[in-house]
């Protein structure tokens, strides 16, 4: 199965920041190795779900990997990584999973900005991360309440 | 995978596992969010068409439900459908659910089987959504998604009104519901009977209140015989299907008409299978499936001894010619006269003519459907025939098409019929 042209693109990007910040970092063969695992899981054949989760997976370490040298980077290879796993249907990408993903670049860097300007890192990231996950409930529960109450019917 | 690295970001206090896990999590809720979305645009767009082929049927009974389902769903969403079924009921298959396609359709066929009377209703339908992260069920079951609400009758409304204990023997068991227009008797009236029935001009003339009790009315089910043909003689393969699917269509027909039907799967004088009275078109049809094929006939009817041409015979040609005989030809009847009178002295019944008497003693049938291909010997059809004309039961014989006409003139012939039905 060939990849999707999205899907080499965001990888393609991963993997050029993931070079560039090779001469920042003390660790340059640890960014080296997990950018060639993240480009070989992307290209691997298997079933979608399967990549999906295997490019999620190893785009994580590499994402560690790059903000260890450069937290910017890293924040740009985590939304690469991010897009490539989302957007792998179709292209022209689905207008809605484009939206979604516009809308979490911009959120990943709010919390990135938050993280990065913080004195200390712990409370900021817990706050926001609670937040994040509370709205979620929230607005899930609340979908799930309403179509319960429309479809459901009573007896 | 977030908890594992939130887990290690606390420990650890790195600010690149912080945003790992920080991402991660975001993208948990943002696939949460459009998992969500997506659920809502299916089932906004969600209808459901269902159907019965009958409103009104027997508890026990059987239905045939169709349900059409039809969606928005998004790429990379898996939709199942399931019906609900309403309380008391049995399905098969027993779970009535179907995998929506890529094009947002569905369609859920089973039968349903209610246990109890009364009416029941479809609650509706049970949606499973599930993509590659998340999974979520939801019950439907608002106005639009259920009905239709067929009536199902109890069981005694249907049941026989006259029940076998011998052959032969008819014991009426229970009034039947259904009453016909003639009056049987007028009597006095007693608490609890139905006022519908008060006779209001004896009532008025003897200022007591008198009951009408009205003949019951009986739709009696016909009896359908089947003759397979014999694995000897080489019949196309398409005239047995023509014959098979014609006496269960007149299965399905009669079961709906009268409740009940009889069936007799004969090949010649082989009884092959015999179901009396039944109410259930599954058992019918299984019946009929299962044994029709051309069959090996143990049994035959060449040596059958024709009592009633013999006693035409000794009519016509037996009385003793004068002596000395004038030529050959009546030395010839004579002795053929001769060895038919043994014969008559006698008692001789086939098995086959015992057989079919008790059958239709043991049913009240105002008519046998015949289906056949008359091919070799028709001897027991005449058996048959003959017994139903001296119960006074009509019998309607039908074949397929291809036979020439003097073959069907021959069957005329030996059934004691103006006409045969051909199937087309």
């Amino acid at each position: 199965m060939k990849p999707p042209l999205l899907r080499i693109l965001f990888v393609l990007v991963a993997a050029a920041a993931a070079l560039f910040s090779l001469a920042q970092g003390d660790y340059w063969y640890l960014t080296l190795i997990t950018a060639a695992v993240f480009v070989l899981a992307a290209f691997i054949r298997q079933g979608s779900d399967d990549t999906r989760i295997l490019i999620l997976a190893s785009g994580e370490i590499l994402v560690i990997a790059v903000a260890e040298a450069s937290f910017w980077t890293g924040f740009i290879v985590q939304c690469a990584v991010i897009g490539a796993v989302l957007m792998e249907e179709k292209v022209p990408a689905d207008t809605r999973d484009l939206t979604l993903f516009a809308i979490f670049c911009i959120a990943a860097l709010l919390g990135a900005i938050i993280l990065d300007r913080s004195n200390q890192v712990l409370l900021p990231f817990l706050l926001v991360t609670a937040m994040v996950a509370v709205t979620t409930l929230i607005f899930t529960g609340i979908q799930e309440m309403r179509e319960r109450d429309m479809y459901a019917g009573g007896p | 995978m977030a908890a594992f690295l939130g887990a290690a970001a606390i420990v650890s206090g790195d600010p690149s596992l912080f945003l790992a896990t920080f991402s991660l999590v975001l993208f948990s809720a943002a696939l949460a969010i459009r998992f969500r979305l997506r659920m809502h645009r299916i089932v906004t767009s969600a209808r459901v068409t269902r159907s019965a082929d009958r409103r009104v049927m027997q508890q026990g009974g059987t239905t045939a439900i169709t349900t059409d389902f039809s969606c928005s769903p998004d790429p990379g969403i898996t939709v199942r459908v399931r019906d609900i079924l309403p309380a008391a009921t049995l399905s098969d298959p027993p779970d009535a659910s179907a995998v929506v396609a890529a094009d947002g359709s569905a369609s859920i066929r089973y039968s349903l089987t209610p246990l109890v009377p009364g009416s029941i209703r479809f609650p509706g339908i049970s949606l499973a959504i599930s993509d590659p992260f998340f999974n979520a069920s939801l019950l439907m079951g608002s106005d639009r998604f259920r009905g239709p609400e067929p009536d199902v009758h109890p069981r005694a409304a249907y049941e026989r009104s006259r029940t076998r204990a011998e052959f032969g023997e008819d014991e009426k068991d229970a009034p039947s519901i259904y009453r016909g227009s003639g009056i049987r008797s007028i009597r006095e009236y007693h608490s609890g009977d139905d006022l519908r029935s008060i006779d209001w001009k004896m009532t008025a003339k003897y200022d007591r209140m008198f009951i009408r009790e009205y003949t019951a009315a009986e739709n009696l089910p016909p009896l359908i015989v089947v003759d397979l043909p014999d694995c000897l003689f080489p019949v196309p393969d398409e005239y047995l299907t023509k014959l098979v699917n014609s006496a269960t269509g007149e299965t399905m027909t009669a079961i709906r008409n009268h409740g009940s039907v009889s069936l007799f799967v004969i090949s010649g004088v082989n009884i092959i299978d015999t179901v009396l009275e039944e109410t259930d078109l599954q058992r019918c049809i299984t019946t009929l499936r299962t044994s029709a094929h051309p069959h090996f006939r143990l049994n035959h009817a060449y040596r059958w001894k024709d009592r009633a041409g013999m006693r035409g015979f000794i009519r016509k040609n037996g009385v003793a010619a004068p002596w000395p005989r004038k030529n050959e030809d009546d030395q010839f009847f004579d002795r053929i006269a001769q060895i038919y009178r043994k014969s008559l002295a006698n008692p001789y019944t086939p098995v086959f003519s015992t057989q079919v008497r008790r059958l239709l003693n043991s049913v009240q049938l105002e008519e046998i459907v015949f289906y056949s291909l008359f091919e070799g010997d028709l001897s027991h059809i005449g058996e048959l025939a003959l017994q139903a004309q001296m119960k006074r039961i009509r019998l309607k014989p039908r074949t397929v098409a291809g036979l020439d006409t003097a073959h069907i003139a021959s069957i005329k012939k030996a059934l004691g019929t103006e006409t045969v039905e051909v199937l087309p």
